[in-house]
């Protein structure tokens, strides 16, 4: 008796040791897979890559202060702060927009009619889509942060566990925007529809939350506290002072650039808002 | 144990598809033998892909029971391979990336797709090229590599000779028989004639359900006579349901059981008319066109 449960845990382990094998496998091929075809897609290069730097350049060029009004060292910290809020409009964009594109045409296409009948894990396919979001994504958001350098902008991490802050609160607005993708296409079902709403969501976002909460000013006094916990803008600002030195410039810096109030989001609390955020969303995936 | 003795590998009762108020396929009822190759033959638009969907466990029945091993579709995927055409591929990678992807889902995949596209007559150098560049047999012959490209007891193939050359139809043939003789079963669906040869059952799909099925020798020997007609004579009094089907040359009827057919081609208008044994052509007409609509 003892020999046989000792076989069957043995064989149990096995089994859950193989299974475990094939959803990195398949999770990887999932990977792979949406990697090439986003970059071999001329909408990512365009849309996820070349609009957000191109923004930025734009912002740069015209509605940044002179750095005599406001002294070169909290321009520089403004400059960070821009980059860092439209690398995450690329991230939005990637993991939004490029990722309901993506999933909308395999629907479209009946894909799924062969995917549901390999023997394949959904969650591996899921992780494997948002593995591939994240890859691009994180080049999107890069590229904005160099052109951003390039430019003057300064990076400053705050403390050492800014870079966990940062590398976390990327991750989970990642994850935000590829569940609300998720969400959209079982709505829609309609690669095109898809395409217009996910588009919208980003612009909307972006905008009514003050250019991903770095314009806070430009939302009635009551409803500034928005700012701190939509996800769009909950990320940029957690992001923008984990990564930059603003806060130190005030009363020139923070306030001259539009960063507060309200205060900017600093406390784990934020963070774990924006876990939940992430959490609440994906929970909806929606059976695919 | 003989392939009489193996029982069903698939069997379908009352089986009934609908997407919202729409149905896409009525009641559905037959049995596919283990170690067979088994052909849903049926006019485009009929349901035979959702047949095979709903088989491979890729959609759910609206009603009825679907036995696919001994079991549920959904807890047969690993013994099953299944080619739905036009879907599998993506554009935006290389042959080569879309074999990957697939090899590297179904735990049972093998390494033969380049044996099975040598086969198949597929020029190699274009597992390198982007998908999109591919023409439709060159996109069949990849699909069905992949789905051949799996150890399995059962394959569902998705119209598998549309888009291939006279040629490479005859290789698939040859080379989905002697996976039948290894003893591996395979339902296929097709819109083409020339794919019964290949069938140890037809299993004749319409618009209102399964019309037919049989070997392809008892039912090609249940379709009457055919009339082939050329010129402009009238011979609708002679045909079933009065009915002729144009062809290039020929009108086709099919002769009724009280007509003589010395009486039918003994014509003074100078129409030609014959009458022949039929065709899988005229069987696929005979048993979609006249009795589907009984």
């Amino acid at each position: 008796m003892a020999q046989r449960t000792t076989r069957d845990q043995t064989e149990s382990n096995t089994a859950t040791a193989g299974m475990g094998v094939r959803w990195t496998k398949q999770t990887k091929a999932f990977a792979l897979r949406n990697l090439r075809a986003m970059l071999r897609t001329k909408a990512t290069i365009i849309w996820g890559f070349g609009f957000p730097a191109f923004w930025y350049i734009l912002t740069s060029l015209f509605f940044l202060p002179d750095a005599g009004d406001v002294g070169a060292a909290t321009l520089a910290d403004t400059k960070g702060a821009t980059a860092v809020s439209l690398g995450l409009f690329g991230v939005l964009t990637v993991t939004l927009v490029a990722f309901a594109s993506g999933l909308g045409e395999d629907l479209t296409a009946k894909r799924y009619r062969k995917l549901r009948s390999l023997p394949v894990a959904p969650s591996a396919d899921f992780a494997g889509r948002y593995l591939a979001g994240v890859a691009v994504a994180a080049v999107s958001y890069a590229l904005v942060l160099a052109v951003g350098w390039v430019d003057g902008a300064s990076y400053t991490l705050r403390q050492p566990s800014s870079v966990l802050v940062v590398v976390g609160s990327f991750l989970l607005f990642a994850l935000v925007g590829t569940s609300v993708a998720v969400l959209v296409i079982w709505l829609v079902e309609d690669a095109e529809i898809v395409v217009g709403i996910t588009n919208a969501i980003l612009l909307v976002s972006y905008f009514l939350t003050g250019y991903n909460g770095l314009v806070p000013g430009l939302l009635p006094g009551d409803n500034r506290w928005l700012v701190n916990v939509a996800p769009n803008s909950l990320a940029a600002r957690l992001q923008a002072w984990h990564l930059t030195d603003l806060p130190k410039t005030v009363p020139a810096g923070t306030q001259e650039a539009g960063l507060s109030p309200p205060p900017l989001p600093v406390s784990p609390a934020f963070i774990t808002l924006l876990a939940a955020w992430a959490v609440a969303v994906y929970s909806g995936e929606g059976g695919e | 144990m003989t392939v009489a003795e193996a029982g069903p590998a698939v069997s379908v009762r009352g089986l009934r598809k609908n997407f919202g108020d729409s149905d896409v396929l009525e009641v559905v009822e037959f049995d596919a033998d283990e170690g067979e190759i088994t052909l849903l033959m049926g006019p485009n638009g009929v349901g035979k892909t959702i047949l095979l969907s709903c088989l491979a466990g890729g959609l759910q029945a609206s009603e009825g029971d679907i036995s696919v091993l001994g079991d549920h579709p959904e807890a047969t995927k690993e013994r099953l391979s299944f080619m739905l055409q036009d879907t599998m591929l993506v554009d935006e990678l290389t042959g080569r990336e879309n074999v990957a992807f697939f090899r590297d889902l179904h735990p049972r995949s093998t390494d033969g797709v380049e044996s099975v596209l040598d086969r198949l007559d597929f020029e190699m150098d274009a597992l390198r090229r982007e998908v999109r560049d591919y023409s439709g047999g060159m996109k069949r012959k990849l699909e069905l590599a992949i789905s051949l490209n799996v150890d399995a007891p059962l394959f569902l193939l998705d119209e598998p000779t549309a888009a291939l050359d006279m040629t490479t139809v005859e290789t698939l043939h040859s080379l989905l028989a002697a996976r039948r003789d290894a003893g591996e079963t395979i339902i296929l669906s097709s819109h083409l004639p020339g794919d019964a040869d290949l069938a140890d059952r037809i299993v004749v799909l319409t618009e209102d359900g399964v019309s037919a099925v049989g070997s392809p020798e008892d039912l090609l020997a249940e379709v009457p006579p055919v009339v082939l007609v050329e010129g402009p004579g009238d011979v609708s009094e002679s045909v079933r349901d009065g009915r002729l089907f144009e062809g290039e040359i020929h009108r086709r009827g099919f002769l009724r059981a009280d007509r003589d057919p010395e009486a039918v081609t003994d014509n003074t208008d100078g129409t030609a008319i014959q009458v022949r044994d039929p065709s899988y052509t005229d069987m696929f007409n005979y048993y979609v066109h006249l009795r589907g609509n009984q």
